[in-house]
């Protein structure tokens, strides 16, 4: 417990904490000091003089902001010397300020402004022409400066250093012509540049994107959170007449903190796209035209039901995806296995067995080691990105990175583990070898059975397998076992595929060797953990129960139907049973299959009967029978779980077109055109994402007690329940190599790409790279490949043409190349199932 | 009593009789309108009109601060950036859609007196009546076209 202190600020008096600052025991007991340059998540700064008090015993005034309470001190923030003061400081501010609030983005919500208003003069008395510079020019493609406007506070400054450490403002010239810039040629391409202008007191630095779209004050803020990335950052949906103007970021301390990344706040055009689906589309004589929804819905009730007559439930599957709310992945999953009669109902990118939530936010934030296994937070989850660069930063956190791609977060120097695909089981034994040989684990019991199964792993033999030198990984261990927070964090694509088990188990031998907390899973799309939940999957019932006899016969009985018995197919095997003619057809929710799964398009091209709701005529969609229109995340209500398993709330800010519905909208529709209630339904027969909640807290242990009313604005954390911990053997299986493709090829996501709503937003697509294949220099010389050349990668499978960029961010004998940036898709080239998918680069 | 009362009563009416008369022979201040102009003063207040500077630009700017005055919610705003190749006003700004619904609007002028450009004015055109109310929503290209209202403007 720190000392307190006793002062007196206004004849009150206040106790606080020593060390707290005049300012922040003001606010305290809740008297007003305005600040300008002084923000609360940024160090004390001293700079704009606007927060001077008058302190007793203290020659002049004083900064509030830096000043630290001592004990008996008098301050008074309201003398007539301070107000005084006050007024002639805003006073000269406004003489180098154009004032041309009326077309300013700011204005209503400017501090300036208000500062102004409440304690500034009410005439100038500046008659000279006022100084010029430069005005309403792109400081990057995203936002707009007025130099003219800026108080030179720099706050903008100041959270590029301290929070995004990425060093691309400063200060220029001096005195009057001082300005905020960028380095000389050198580019603001930030992906957390957007926060500056949330932070401007003024405004200086503007959105190009909400550019002129409204006034503050016409705005209508409603809750909501960003369906980007499995943050889950909440955020404000800035509305006027039924238009999305503004995303801002919300404050909550448990996710985002009120922080956003480029991406969530600027790509929310997509909703006003004139691209899309407005209207059900049925296909007639091969292409698909505009019909009514009756017509739809009885034509997808009608050919459904004569497939589940004639082959069967086992030849209809459903796919869902981790994009959409639990509300609609629960009814989704209701539909399929009570309407189709079948447990064939999986989605797109589903999270393996075993995988688990990251701790917290908050713990994450607060650990002094991170190890970053087969993840790139900065295109994943770029607030998380920002934590942790803030704590390396400042805190000197330790990032460790275990990747055969130089991510960003490796210019921590925390050491980077460049291993070879394939070989994540070994390097995890190596560096538990290690621990364990130099007795630097925390954890004691069993060890003995650990050293048995890791004794095959010393540093050297796993720098012949993995190619990461034998002193990095004792680095590794060394600074791992330092700590003492360290969070283990790993990418979903680690734990999947044939080594994926083993390698989940690797890491968690590791965590409990060094006395972690369980490693967290990076889930990539925005509902990752809550589908699962809620038993979007062909093995699991909602709320994560297996499918046995006991818990289906509960279920039934809930949900007044006849649960199937049979296991389901998962995505992969009803792709493949519809390559062979087993599964006539799909109802697919949210999901672009023919984009993202290596057969997805041959397998739906197979099809008999495709149904697809979207919001865009997606590759999938373009395949389908029928096609119906669906809302995007802020046009309807429901809840996400986000990568840390919080629950929290969205909340419909517009009403969609009016032929477009929500996706559990579409569901319940279709459930009563086919002859049954899915339950949900009020009166008047709209659907009730609250209602399906209520039934959520019912049927899903995890979610027992929770409402839309519990979860208010902030939302509520739900774990589900972990294994109890212990060591494991993971056995490393060398991958299998093919001569003729000697490259590894390594996929990763980048946060601007040409994913369907991203592509969709107007200005930010524009930021999206030119599709390219990242290749080592040494490989490079080798193949007499240059930078910029067009090349073609090809595996055994199917081959893409692309441009090199040579650089060493990738590791020799593997490739890069992202997701979701070209008309191919990249999972093409891989077998489905494969742990290393080898291929070769040819120049064309 | 019967007597007194209606000798009263017939003065009251001679007497009333006597205002009607002699108004009779003074000048009519009634207009014969529409075949004759409606005399009205300086500062009456008609339909808004959109002013232009002197090289024909507007003045508005879009900040909607009239929309924002406006107590019966008549005024609807959309602002948009002037470029090069088009340019409406002479800053950044410009109403790209600016409507006034004149079968809500109280002539108050408030909306004139927030205007911090002086875009905004209520001038002298008062006969708004239509048959279709949607034709009473003026937008921008209407209330820039400067009405010839038939008045006559009384001095100061």
């Amino acid at each position: 417990m720190e000392p307190l202190v006793t002062l007196t600020i206004d004849d009150r008096e206040v106790t606080v904490p020593a060390g707290t600052t005049v300012l922040n025991a003001a606010k305290s007991v809740g008297i007003e000091i305005p600040t300008l340059c002084y923000y609360e998540k940024l160090a004390p700064f001293g700079g704009c003089r606007i927060c001077l008090v008058e302190i007793e015993k203290m020659r002049g005034l004083q900064t509030a902001c830096t000043t630290v309470v001592r004990p008996d001190m008098v301050v008074r923030t309201a003398s007539p010397e301070v107000l005084k003061t006050r007024k002639a400081i805003l006073e000269f501010l406004l003489t180098n300020h154009p004032l041309d609030c009326p077309v300013c983005d700011k204005g209503g919500e400017c501090d300036l402004q208000d500062f102004v208003f409440k304690w500034g003069p009410t005439e100038s008395r500046y008659i000279e022409e006022k100084r010029h510079k430069r005005k309403a020019y792109a400081l990057s493609p995203l936002i707009v400066k007025d130099e003219e406007r800026c108080v030179l506070c720099r706050r903008c400054v100041r959270y590029l250093e301290e929070w995004a450490d990425d060093l691309q403002l400063d200060y220029f010239e001096r005195g009057r012509l001082t300005r905020v810039d960028t380095f000389p040629g050198q580019p603001f391409d930030s992906v957390f540049s957007g926060n500056t202008i949330d932070i401007c007191p003024v405004g200086a630095l503007t959105s190009r994107v909400f550019r002129f779209r409204a006034r503050s004050w016409e705005l209508e803020k409603v809750p909501s959170v960003c369906a980007y990335c499995g943050v889950g950052c909440n955020i404000t949906l800035d509305v006027k007449t039924n238009k999305l103007r503004r995303i801002s970021g919300r404050e909550n301390p448990a996710v985002n903190d009120g922080w956003l990344c480029d991406k969530g706040r600027f790509a929310h055009q997509y909703i006003d796209s004139p691209e899309r689906i407005t209207r059900p589309l049925v296909r007639k004589d091969g292409e698909l035209r505009p019909a009514s929804w009756d017509e739809a819905l009885n034509l997808v009730s009608q050919r459904l039901r004569e497939i589940v007559r004639e082959s069967g439930p086992r030849s209809v599957g459903g796919v869902g995806s981790a994009t959409v709310t639990n509300e609609a992945a629960y009814l989704f999953q209701k539909f399929v296995r009570t309407v189709l009669g079948t447990n064939n109902v999986d989605h797109l990118g589903r999270l393996p067995d075993g995988a688990r939530p990251l701790p917290s936010m908050t713990e994450v934030r607060e650990a002094d080691a991170i190890l970053l296994f087969g993840a790139d937070t900065l295109e994943e989850a770029p607030v998380i990105e920002l934590f942790i660069r803030r704590a390396a930063n400042l805190k000197g956190t330790k990032v460790i990175v275990a990747n055969p791609r130089r991510i960003n977060l490796t210019r921590y120097g925390g050491p980077w583990l460049a291993y070879r695909p394939g070989t994540e089981v070994a390097l995890l034994n190596g560096l538990a070898h290690v621990i364990l040989a130099e007795g630097l684990h925390k954890e004691g019991r069993r060890v003995a059975e650990l050293k048995e199964w890791v004794k095959d792993y010393p540093p050297d033999k796993v720098e012949e397998i993995t190619a990461v030198p034998a002193e990095t990984l004792r680095e590794a261990a060394r600074v791992l076992t330092e700590a003492q927070k360290a969070v283990l964090i790993y990418g979903p694509d680690t734990v999947r595929g044939p080594n994926g088990q083993a390698c989940l188990t690797a890491l968690n031998n590791l965590a409990l060797l060094i006395g972690a907390h369980e490693p967290g899973c990076l889930a990539q799309e925005p509902n990752s953990w809550g589908v699962l939940d809620m038993g979007l999957a062909p093995h699991l019932y909602p709320g994560r129960q297996r499918l046995d006899d006991k818990v289906r016969e509960r279920l039934g009985k809930r949900w007044k139907a006849q649960l199937p018995s049979e296991a389901g197919l998962g995505l992969d095997e009803m792709l493949k049973a519809a390559l062979d003619g087993e599964l006539e057809a799909l109802y697919i929710m949210a999901a672009n299959p023919a984009m993202d799964h290596p057969i997805g398009d041959e397998a739906l091209e197979k099809l008999k009967f495709l149904v697809v709701q979207d919001l865009f005529l997606t590759e999938t969609a373009q395949l389908a029978d029928v096609v119906l229109p669906a809302a995007s995340f802020a046009e309807a209500d429901g809840t996400f779980t986000n990568m840390a398993g919080r629950v929290q709330r969205l909340h419909q800010a517009l009403r969609p077109l009016a032929e477009v519905k929500p996706h559990g909208q579409i569901i319940v529709d279709l459930a009563r055109v086919m002859g049954q209630e899915i339950g949900a339904t009020m009166p008047l027969e709209h659907y009730s994402p609250q209602a399906v909640m209520e039934e959520i807290a019912r049927v899903a242990a995890p979610y027992e007690g929770l409402s839309y009313g519990s979860l208010g604005d902030d939302g509520i954390p739900v774990t589900t329940e972990g294994g109890t911990r212990r060591f494991a053997q993971a056995d490393f299986r060398p991958p299998a190599t093919d001569a003729a493709y000697p490259l590894a090829l390594v996929t990763g996501r980048l946060l601007y790409d040409r994913s369907p709503l991203f592509a969709r937003s107007e200005i930010m697509r524009q930021l999206v790279p030119e599709p390219f294949v990242e290749i080592n220099p040494a490989d490079a010389e080798t193949l007499r490949i240059a930078d910029q050349d067009a090349v073609t990668v090809s595996s055994a499978r199917d081959s893409l043409e692309l441009r090199a960029r040579v650089s060493d961010d990738i590791r020799p004998g593997c490739v890069f190349v992202p997701l979701h940036l070209n008309e191919m898709p990249v999972v093409a080239l891989s077998e489905a199932g494969a742990a290393v998918t080898w291929v070769k680069v040819t120049k064309r | 009593m019967v007597v007194i009362e209606a000798v009263g009563g017939l003065w009251q009416f001679i007497r009333a009789m006597g205002v009607t008369i002699r108004h009779f022979f003074k000048k009519p201040i009634t207009v014969q309108y529409p075949e004759e102009k409606v005399r009205i003063y300086p500062r009456f207040r008609g339909r808004h009109e959109l002013q232009r500077d002197e090289d024909g630009l507007e003045l508005c700017v879009g900040c909607g601060l009239c929309a924002a005055i406006c107590p019966s919610g008549a005024i609807y705003v959309e602002a948009a950036e002037n470029t090069e190749e088009e340019r409406y006003s002479k800053g950044e700004r410009y109403a790209r859609i600016y409507e006034i619904n004149m079968t809500r609007c109280i002539f108050c002028g408030y909306c004139e007196e927030a205007c911090p450009t002086g875009a905004l004015k209520l001038k002298h055109e008062f006969a708004l009546a239509d048959y279709d109310r949607t034709s009473l929503i003026y937008d921008k290209a209407r209330l820039l076209q400067p009405a010839s209202p038939h008045v006559i403007v009384l001095e100061g």
